[in-house]
């Protein structure tokens, strides 16, 4: 059962945009850990 | 007479064999490979002394590649490198051969010819082992799932 | 371009390195600064937030491997080699409610090996011990093999120096700065790490479009597109039972959980396992580039690197020896410090010392690390192939684990001899189906037998457990 252009392109794309947000929300958490104190 | 008979063969004999420093190519390993995977390496080497500074490598469907079609034959490879990696490969055998390019553009005779069976798991025992699988983690996600309501309906 | 060329300069990686040992070692040191009680360094104080604590976990989680395998498993096995790798993410997620039960139930704990000791008693514990030492054992020569094998591969330098920097300079920063040096530097190695991926995947694309990858690989390697892909079916599970046992048992994850403040553990191992997810995919596509762009592959698992340094030349190949580096590093030290922890506490502490001091302990938590070090180094010296591949034996192992742990977390009748039979029944026989059957079988076997084995004696001859004999007490 052969995957389809489309399937790769989402299933690569969406892969990519969730690796993205992740540094992004670290460093978000990051900041407000900060602000709370709560670093460690 | 005799003598020089025998040495004139003996020369002769030879002089074609210290020409022939154009050897072909050889395989680094079996000349048959099997694959359950639909990937195998292939490795090959320049015959020892020859001045080789390229590889040329085919695939074809049958052994007999002088014999196929030009279509049925497929360039898979052509540079520098001395080995490649083929992935992806439905069930079926495949033969390759190699020769080797010089500097001045003459090529050495073709390599042997390795043959490479791919035969794929059958689909029947690949779904048996992924349903126990499955199984198994279900039941470990449920308990640990299970376990964490419970925890968080008492609190 | 030849494999045999190194794709970075030998002088510039040895400056990366170089200028990376500093920062982390100085990093190390100056967190480290006035961690003189044994909470502080081996539990960073038990109040880590949430954002160092799921970067902790996916930095821990992504090894080299992630970011060298997932090309070649893409390369080799196609979507479901790149899918499959990715569910190793459902080890993290299910224990995020582990996490928080732990800490509930055991806040004064220090080790995975504190719960199983007084959960099942003295023989179950010592057996865990063996399995979380064996285990550990090979992960961590795995690592330092694989530093410097990577290191060689990618810039040239000679594997003994590659292997010696990466170890020396974990155990030196862990050394001096705990856990907290830990897992500050895995949040600076996350950030690199998914930047780096998420940065030659998109270049990746936008080079060689999906259409193009699409139509190259149903010529060419069609088995790579097909979802019934018979060897990838049959790794799927065993791969995801695998990761689970491992996550399960190990003290790597347990110390997190006993160090992350209240209520963060949930948080950051369902975060860390939701973010690691994609990135097995993310980082494993760009291999399904090679054969659009031509790229000869003489090695599968250099295909990572190669299509770096091909789309992106010099760039790419520092991006890949950054990550890679990072990925090691952020893998080592934790390993180390949680391994140094299960001999600190479980064997000196319970077995040699028991009536040792908590500033005696910490100065011996010292000199472990440094013996863990040196033993790893000698063991990863003579580069013996087979050595680094230990780690692929331990599957049965520690999926045998899976069902005594989460079983002694949520059931209170759980059968302590049972869960002792399951350990040591399902690493047998999961060693031996690994053996005569394959290696796609063993970490499989080994779930099912121990938890055949578990879930039948609680069932046939439960044990009353009470919750309170967690909670052991040690003097100051």
């Amino acid at each position: 059962m052969m995957i389809s252009v489309s399937f790769l392109s989402v299933l690569v794309t969406i892969a990519l945009l969730v690796a993205a947000v992740a540094p992004a929300a670290l460093l978000a958490f990051f900041v407000r850990d900060w602000r709370n104190g709560n670093i460690w | 007479m005799r003598i020089f008979a025998t040495t004139f063969f003996a020369v002769a004999l030879t002089l074609p064999l210290a020409a022939q420093s154009d050897s072909a190519p050889v395989w680094a390993g079996e000349l048959e490979l099997n694959s359950s995977g639909g990937y195998y390496s292939l490795n090959w080497a320049a015959a020892p002394g020859s001045d080789v500074t390229s590889f040329y490598l085919e695939e074809a469907a049958s052994p007999d590649f002088a014999g196929a079609d030009r279509d049925e034959r497929r360039q898979v490879y052509d540079g520098e490198d001395s080995g490649t990696t083929i992935s992806g490969k439905a069930d079926g055998t495949y033969y390759y051969r190699v020769h080797g390019r010089k500097d001045d553009g003459s090529r050495t005779p073709w390599s042997k010819t390795l043959g490479v069976t791919v035969r794929h798991h059958s689909l029947p025992r690949a779904f048996a082992f992924l349903i126990t699988g499955a199984l198994v983690f279900l039941a470990t996600a449920v308990m640990i799932l299970g376990g964490y309501r419970r925890e968080r309906s008492k609190s | 371009m030849n494999v045999n060329d190194a794709i970075l300069d030998p002088y510039l990686a040895g400056a990366l390195l170089a200028a990376f040992s500093v920062l982390w070692i100085f990093l190390g040191w100056w967190w480290g600064r006035g961690q003189d009680a044994l909470d502080d360094f081996m539990l960073a104080g038990r109040r880590v937030g949430l954002a160092l604590g799921t970067a902790t976990a996916m930095a821990t989680w992504v090894t080299a491997s992630t970011t060298m395998v997932a090309p070649q498993f893409a390369y080799e096995l196609g979507v479901w080699g790149m899918i499959g790798y990715s569910l190793g993410s459902v080890g993290l997620i299910l224990f995020a409610p582990m996490a928080a039960r732990i800490r509930r139930l055991m806040p004064a704990g220090y080790t995975s090996g504190d719960f199983i000791r007084l959960r099942y008693g003295v023989w179950a514990w010592r057996v865990f011990l063996v399995i979380s030492l064996v285990y550990s054992m090979g992960w961590l020569v795995s690592l330092a093999m694989a530093g410097g094998v990577l290191i060689h591969a990618l810039s040239g330098l000679p594997y003994h120096l590659g292997m010696s920097v990466i170890l020396g300079i974990c155990v030196i920063y862990t050394l001096l700065g705990g856990l907290r040096a830990v897992i500050g530097t895995d949040f600076i190695q996350t950030v690199i790490i998914i930047t780096g991926i998420v940065l030659l995947g998109f270049l990746t694309i936008s080079r060689v479009g999906f259409e193009d990858m699409h139509a190259t690989l149903a010529q060419e390697r069609p088995e790579l597109l097909n979802l019934l892909m018979p060897a990838s079916l049959m790794f799927l599970f065993n791969n995801l039972l695998f990761g689970m046992g491992e996550i399960f048992h190990s003290n790597v994850w347990w110390s997190r959980a006993f160090a992350f403040g209240e209520g963060v553990g949930f948080k950051a191992y369902l975060l860390a396992g939701l973010f690691w997810t994609p990135i097995p995919i993310a980082a494993g596509f760009v291999a399904l580039a090679a054969p659009v762009i031509g790229l000869n592959v003489p090695r599968s698992d250099m295909v990572g690197p190669m299509i770096a340094a091909n789309l992106l030349g010099t760039a790419g190949a520092v991006l890949v020896f950054v990550v890679v580096f990072s990925a090691l590093a952020s893998s080592l030290d934790s390993l180390l410090a949680a391994t140094s922890d299960l001999i600190l506490e479980d064997i000196y502490r319970k077995h040699l010392n028991p009536g040792a001091s908590q500033q005696h302990l910490r100065r011996a938590g010292s000199v472990v690390i440094v013996g863990l070090g040196l033993l790893t180094w000698l063991v990863s010296l003579p580069n013996i192939d087979t050595l680094g591949k230990i780690l692929h034996f331990t599957g049965s192992f520690v999926a045998s684990t899976i069902w005594p742990v989460a079983a002694g977390l949520y059931w209170r009748k759980t059968n302590p001899t049972g869960a002792l039979l399951g350990m040591v029944a399902g690493s047998v026989l999961g060693l031996v189906v690994y053996e005569m059957i394959g290696w796609y079988t063993a970490a499989l076997v080994g779930a099912v037998v121990s938890m055949v084995l578990t879930v039948g004696t609680t069932l046939a001859a439960p044990r009353d457990f009470d919750w309170q004999d967690l909670q052991e007490e040690h003097k100051a």
